[in-house]
């Protein structure tokens, strides 16, 4: 069964972005990685994903329609298994509060620290495989 | 007895219109104090709307570019293993390496636009629009606290001597409490700046420990708040425009040189306070702020301003 990563931004070029970065991991197929770029996308993708081992939800925070901070919860109560890590560019403490009181396991602050974040992500692969 | 009358009735309305001269005089003052007030927030605002819009398109800049370099020595380990004659390889191997340092580069500028744009949001973040009586000696302390777990935070092995001498009678003062914070880590961090350069330039030769002192005064219907540092000092060219905005000695991607200026608005034309500056260069630097008790409000009444 393949594990996925859901990664959700409303900027298209995030995914180049995610995809350049992990590609190794791609071509490797150790997990795959899914773009939404809106929380509702987010949300039906995950409803849809029942059955699909989803190791992590990434999220953008300031994203029209639904923020982050709005999936966060919601993404929670359909899938209480699956940890979400926050992305934003402006990581100021009142952000940070809301995410971790909202339940996010992380916030990562843009530009992103990919070193950072693949620790996350094997650490989580590496538990689910 | 009427001209006894009319004498009285000539003081009264005499004592009257001096009341309302001073009246009008203060709302004059607060009146330009506020619109002072709004044009630093409107400065703030479009500073951080500035910052805010070019942080993003820069974020992408310095993730594609951190990606690219990795890319680009992929390319250099395949190149390694192709076998194809010598020119060829030498060709390919000679672009691949100028492309990479061209990467480093765009690497290094991007991390510099990031600083730069990381501080302008700092300098603009918006003050609270509250004044209120304000403990001094809580506020310089919660200062000195903020900036130096901040400056070690940011650089490692930061370390540097802190003296207080805050008099118990400072007592309060009505401030815009936020914009008065940010003054004060404005002048303490300079403080540390300066006192860690001097000690590199010292090269730990001559036993100099980097130093900064804070220091208050009751001055009555006012208080004295001192921030010194034992650093590198400041030259006189640089004295005269040091509170002009944009001007910054520091190097580029470390200064906005907005910190200063901001402070010389926000104590003068906000709070009708003065900031002066004494220095010896190569020796000390000291800021001295004096703030009106009533610093933030309107004549004896406590109106807000």
């Amino acid at each position: 069964m393949s594990l996925l990563i859901l990664v959700v931004d409303d900027e298209p070029d995030v995914e180049e972005l995610f995809r350049q970065q992990f590609r190794r991991d791609l071509r490797a197929r150790r997990f795959v990685m899914e773009f939404a770029r809106s929380g509702d996308m987010a949300l039906k993708r995950i409803a849809e994903a029942d059955g699909v081992s989803i190791v992590l939800i990434l999220s953008d925070i300031n994203m029209p329609g639904t923020t982050g901070l709005e999936l966060l919860p919601r993404a929670k109560a359909a899938r209480p298994d699956v940890p979400v890590i926050m992305i934003t560019a402006y990581g100021d403490a009142d952000i940070k509060r809301k995410a971790l009181e909202g339940g996010a396991e992380g916030l990562f602050t843009k530009p992103i620290d990919f070193g950072a974040l693949r620790s996350e992500i094997d650490m989580r692969v590496e538990r689910a495989a | 007895m009427i001209a006894i009358e009319n004498v009285r009735l000539f003081e009264s309305s005499e004592a009257r219109t001096r009341e309302l001269a001073k009246s009008l005089a203060d709302l004059q003052v607060a009146q330009e104090r506020l619109v002072q007030t709004e044009k630093l927030a409107s400065l703030g605002q479009l500073t951080a709307g500035i910052a805010h819009e070019i942080k993003n398109p820069l974020n992408f800049v310095n993730n594609f570019s951190g990606v690219s370099v990795e890319l680009i020595e992929e390319l250099q380990e395949t190149v390694g293993r192709i076998r194809a004659d010598d020119n060829t390889v030498a060709e390919v191997t000679d672009l691949a390496d100028t492309l990479r340092s061209n990467l480093d580069k765009i690497v290094q500028h991007g991390k510099r636009a990031d600083a730069i744009v990381k501080n302008m949001l700092l300098h603009s973040r918006q003050g609270s629009a509250e004044h209120r009586p304000v403990d001094i000696n809580a506020l310089v302390e919660e200062s000195l606290n903020l900036a130096y777990h901040g400056a070690r935070a940011e650089t490692q092995g930061f370390n540097i001597t802190l003296e207080r001498s805050l008099d118990p009678a400072a007592g309060e003062a009505n401030v815009f409490p936020q914009d008065i914070t940010r003054v004060l880590l404005n002048l303490i961090s300079n403080g540390f700046y300066a006192a860690t350069r001097r000690k590199a330039q010292a090269d730990g030769g001559d036993g100099y420990e980097p130093t900064l002192a804070a220091a208050t005064r009751n001055l009555g219907d006012s208080v004295e708040i001192r921030i010194r540092d034992n650093g590198s000092g400041i030259p006189p060219e640089v004295k005269e425009q040091m509170f002009n905005p944009f001007f910054t000695t520091k190097p580029a991607g470390e200064g906005t040189g907005l910190g200063l200026s901001i402070s010389h608005d926000i104590i003068v034309k906000q709070h009708g306070g003065s900031i002066e500056v004494d220095t010896q260069p190569g020796a000390y630097t000291e800021f001295r702020i004096v703030l009106p008790r009533k610093a933030a409000t309107l004549g004896d009444g406590g109106t807000s301003a």
